[in-house]
C-alpha cells in the first residue's frame, strides 16, 4: 500500500511539468500580448517596449519558461537585477500580475482561492450529504414511489444546467421573495486578529488565514444561492451513481451469502453492499471534482464572487500571461491531489487495484 | 386452450428462441419505454426542426432582425416595426432587449445545441474507439505509452484548456480574417457531393451489414465515419485551393459553422478520454475469448478480428455513454458562449441568449425563460433517451 501510494505521489510530477508546459506554449501562443490596448488606452510603443524589457517579454521563450520554471539564478545568470526578477515556481513564486498593478499573482491566489475553495467545499458537501443517502434510499426502497420520485427528481437535477439555474434561483429567492442577498461572497477570515495583524503591518494576508471563514449569518445567507446551484447537479448526479451501484451489488452472490448466513438486514446492507457500492462512487469523485472547479467558473460568474474561476476568465482575455498559467497550474494541482486521493481510496476499497 | 396441443408447442418455443437475438430483444426492451421512446421522438422532431432549410421555413423571424420598436416584446404582442415585410406577425414567445423574436432565436439555437452535442459525440466516439482499439489490441508497450497518455489528459482541468484554446481559435481568427482576400463562398454542388458520401456510405453500409458471413451493424458507423472525414478533407481543400494557408482555412470553416467549428475541435480533442478507457477495457476483455482464439485459429487476419469480433462488442457500450455524455456537449456550450467564448453573435446560442438577457430578468423573465427551457428540455431528453437504451442493452442492469 504504501509503495502504492509512493508511486502514485512521484507521478504527478511528470503531469505537472506538462500542463505548466502545454499551457505555456498555449498562452503565448495566443495572438496579442498583455499591453494590446485598443483604442484611446493604447500605449506610445516605447512604454511597451519598456514594459516588455521589465518583464522580460522579449528573451527566447525557452529562457522565459525556464525562469518561470527554476528562476532567474540558474537560467539568467548574471542579470537578476534586470527588470522584475523571478525565483521560480519551484520556490513558490508565481510572478508578478501584468495587470493588477502591484499585485502578485501569489497574492491574487491567496484572496482568490480560499473564496472558491469554500464554494466547492460547501456544494460538495451539500451534494454528498443530500445524494448519496437519497441513491441508497432509492435503492432499497426499488420500484416503490419513493424509488420513482427520487429518480425522477434526480434526472432532473442533471438535466439543470448552472447557466440556467442561478439565473432563476436570483430571480426567485433574491428579487422576488427577497430572502437572500443577489450576488457577492461574505467571508471573513475567521482569525480576524491574525488577519488584522497583517493588515496593520501592510502585508497580504496569507492564504491559510483566509481559508476558514467566520461562520457568520451574512456569511451563510450569501453562500445559500450559489451552492444550491452548484450543489444541485452533483446531489442528483450522486444519487443516480449511488442507486445504480447499490442496485447491482444488493443482486450479487455474497450479499445473498450474508443473508443466509442469517445477518440482520442491517449488517448485510451496511457492511457488506454499501462499501462495495460505494466503488464506483468513489471513482466518478475525481471527475466530479473537476466537475465543482468547472462548475465554480460559472457560478462565480453569475453570482459576481471574486474566485479564482473570475480572475482566470478576466485574465485570459487580458494576456495576463502569470496570471493564467499560475490559476490553471492551481486547478491542475487541485485536480491531481484529488485523483491521487481518489486513487488511494479506491485501492483501499478494492484491494485487486493494489496487484496492479 | 383447445387447439393448443394442435400445433406442436415445442416448435413455438423454437421460433420464439429464435427471433430473441440481442440486438432484437434490447429493442423491444427499449420500446416499452415509454419516457425514453418520448424522449427519442422529441429529439427527433428537434433535430428535424433544425435542419438548416426546415428551421428557415418554421422561424417566424430571421434570427438577427432587430425591431427597436418591439425591445422586450411580452409574449403573444404584434409586431409594430415598419418593415411590411413582417407586419401582422406576433412575437410568440416575446421579443429580446434589441427586439429580436425569442421563439426564432430559440428555433436558431438548437441547430447550435445539436450540432454541438452530436458532433462532440462523434468526434469523441471516433478518436477515443480509434485509441481505445489500438491501446487494447496492440503490445504492451504501445498500450502503456496511450494509457499514460490518457492518465496525462484525465489529469488536466480540462474546462481550462478548452477555454484557453477558444480564446486562441477566436484570437486567431480574428487575426486571419483580416488578411484581405475575398470572402470565401461555398460552391453550390459542396451539399449535394456530401450528401452523396453519406447515400453511398449509408448503402454500403446496410450491403455489408446485411452479407451472409458475417455482418454486423458496426460496418454502417464506419462507413459513416469514414463519409464524414471524407466531407471535412474535401471542405479543407476546397478552400485551400482559393490559395488560403490551412489555419486560415480552419478560419473560414469556423465562419461557415458561425464559430462552431473550433468548438467542436476543443471539445473533441479533450473529450475522447472516458471514451478510450472503456473500448480499451472491452478490447481486453473480448480478445482472448474462445471466439476470438478461434477466428485466429481458422486464419483470420487482425483486421478482420477487430472489425468482426472486437468492433462489435466496443460498439454498444461506446454509443450508450457518448447518448449520455451529450448534456455535458451542450452543457459546455452553453456555458461558452454565456462568457462570450462560444457562438459568434449575433447568432444565437441558448447559452449566450441566457447570457444577453439575465440582467433583464426581474423586467422581462420570458427572456431567459424561452431559452432556459429549450435547454433544459433537451438535456433532460438526452438524459432519458441514455437511460433508456443503457437499461435495455446492458443487460446487467436489466435484472429480474
Amino acid at each position: 500500500m504504501l509503495q502504492f501510494v509512493i508511486r502514485r505521489i512521484i507521478w504527478t510530477i511528470p503531469v505537472l511539468f506538462l500542463v505548466t508546459f502545454f499551457t505555456f506554449a498555449l498562452v503565448r501562443a495566443i495572438p496579442g500580448g498583455p499591453f494590446d490596448f485598443a483604442g484611446d488606452k493604447s500605449l506610445p510603443p516605447t512604454v511597451v517596449k519598456n514594459l516588455e524589457a521589465k518583464y522580460h517579454l522579449n528573451d527566447p521563450l525557452w529562457q522565459q519558461f525556464c525562469s518561470y520554471l527554476i528562476g532567474d539564478t540558474v537560467c539568467r545568470p548574471g542579470q537578476e537585477q534586470n527588470g522584475v526578477p523571478s525565483k521560480g515556481i519551484l520556490l513558490g513564486d508565481l510572478g508578478p500580475s501584468f495587470r493588477y498593478r502591484g499585485r502578485t499573482v501569489n497574492d491574487i491566489i491567496a484572496t482568490a482561492l480560499p473564496i472558491s475553495a469554500q464554494l466547492g467545499f460547501m456544494a460538495v458537501m451539500l451534494g454528498m450529504l443530500i445524494g448519496i443517502p437519497a441513491g441508497i434510499i432509492a435503492a432499497l426502497k426499488h420500484n416503490t414511489p419513493i424509488d420513482y420520485t427520487a429518480t425522477f427528481v434526480a434526472v432532473l437535477g442533471v438535466s439543470i444546467s448552472n447557466v440556467v439555474l442561478g439565473p432563476f434561483l436570483i430571480w426567485i429567492f433574491a428579487l422576488k421573495l427577497g430572502w437572500f442577498p443577489v450576488a457577492t461572497w461574505a467571508a471573513e477570515p475567521l482569525f480576524s486578529n491574525i488577519a488584522e495583524k497583517y493588515i496593520a503591518a501592510g502585508e497580504p494576508i496569507p492564504m491559510w488565514v483566509n481559508l476558514i471563514p467566520k461562520p457568520t449569518v451574512d456569511f451563510f445567507m450569501h453562500a445559500v444561492l450559489p451552492v444550491v446551484t452548484l450543489g444541485t447537479a452533483l446531489s442528483a448526479s450522486l444519487a443516480r451513481l449511488t442507486r445504480g451501484s447499490l442496485l447491482q451489488v444488493i443482486r450479487e452472490d455474497y450479499i445473498r451469502t450474508a443473508r443466509a448466513k442469517g445477518l440482520r438486514e442491517r449488517a448485510v446492507i451496511i457492511t457488506h453492499a454499501l462499501k462495495n457500492s460505494m466503488i464506483p462512487v468513489v471513482t466518478i469523485l475525481g471527475p466530479m471534482f473537476a466537475g465543482v472547479l468547472t462548475g465554480t467558473f460559472v457560478v462565480e460568474q453569475i453570482f459576481a464572487i471574486p474566485g479564482l474561476g473570475r480572475h482566470f476568465v478576466t485574465s485570459v482575455g487580458n494576456r495576463d500571461y502569470p496570471v493564467v498559467l499560475g490559476t490553471t497550474l492551481v486547478y491542475a494541482v487541485a485536480i491531481v491531489i484529488a485523483n491521487m486521493f481518489v486513487d488511494i481510496t479506491y485501492a483501499w476499497l478494492d484491494p485487486r487495484v493494489r496487484l496492479e | 386452450m383447445t387447439t393448443a396441443t394442435d400445433t406442436s408447442p415445442k416448435d413455438l418455443d423454437l421460433a420464439a428462441q429464435r427471433s430473441r437475438s440481442p440486438l432484437r430483444d434490447a429493442m423491444s426492451q427499449f420500446f416499452k419505454n415509454k419516457v425514453a421512446v418520448g424522449a427519442l421522438i422529441f429529439i427527433i422532431i428537434e433535430i428535424i426542426i433544425a435542419i438548416p432549410p426546415v428551421t428557415d421555413a418554421i422561424a417566424p423571424f430571421p434570427y438577427d432582425k432587430t425591431s427597436l420598436y418591439d425591445n422586450l416584446a411580452p409574449p403573444g404582442a404584434p409586431y409594430t416595426g415598419r418593415d411590411p415585410e413582417f407586419q401582422g406577425k406576433t412575437f410568440l414567445l416575446g421579443a429580446d432587449y434589441l427586439g429580436r423574436d425569442l421563439l426564432s432565436r430559440t428555433l436558431y439555437g438548437a441547430q447550435v445545441s445539436l450540432a454541438v452535442g452530436f458532433v462532440g459525440a462523434t468526434v469523441s466516439l471516433l478518436v477515443g474507439t480509434l485509441i481505445g482499439l489500438i491501446s487494447g489490441y496492440s503490445r504492451p508497450a504501445i498500450d502503456n505509452i496511450i494509457m499514460r497518455l490518457v492518465d496525462f489528459l484525465y489529469a488536466l482541468p480540462i474546462l481550462v484548456f478548452i477555454i484557453l484554446m477558444q480564446v486562441y481559435f477566436k484570437a486567431v481568427a480574428r487575426t486571419e480574417s483580416s488578411a484581405g482576400l475575398e470572402p470565401f463562398t461555398l460552391p453550390s454542388w459542396f451539399g449535394w457531393v456530401v450528401l452523396g458520401f453519406f447515400v453511398v456510405a449509408v448503402v454500403a453500409g446496410v450491403y455489408m451489414a446485411r452479407r451472409e458471413d458475417g455482418g454486423g451493424i458496426h460496418y454502417l458507423f464506419v462507413f459513416l465515419a469514414g463519409a464524414l472525414v471524407l466531407s471535412f478533407v474535401l471542405f479543407i481543400a476546397l478552400v485551400m485551393s482559393t490559395g488560403r494557408s490551412f489555419m486560415a482555412s480552419l478560419v473560414e470553416i469556423d465562419n461557415a459553422f458561425g464559430g462552431m467549428f473550433f468548438l467542436f475541435i476543443a471539445l473533441g480533442l479533450l473529450n475522447w478520454i472516458g471514451m478510450a478507457r472503456i473500448t480499451r477495457g472491452q478490447v481486453l476483455s473480448v480478445k482472448n475469448k474462445e471466439y476470438v482464439e478461434a477466428a485466429r485459429a481458422i486464419g483470420a487476419n487482425d483486421r478482420r478480428i477487430i472489425f468482426q469480433h472486437l468492433l462489435p462488442n466496443v460498439l454498444g457500450p461506446a454509443i450508450i455513454y457518448e447518448t449520455l455524455a451529450i448534456p455535458g456537449y451542450i452543457f459546455t456550450e452553453a456555458f461558452l458562449s454565456f462568457i462570450g467564448l462560444g457562438i459568434n453573435p449575433p447568432r444565437p446560442s441558448w447559452g449566450n441568449m441566457i447570457s444577453e438577457n439575465y440582467q433583464g430578468l426581474r423586467a422581462a423573465p420570458w427572456t431567459v425563460l424561452v431559452p432556459s427551457l429549450a435547454l433544459t428540455l433537451t438535456v433532460l431528453a438526452f438524459n432519458f433517451l441514455g437511460d433508456g437504451l443503457r437499461d435495455a442493452f446492458d443487460p446487467r442492469l436489466r435484472g429480474e
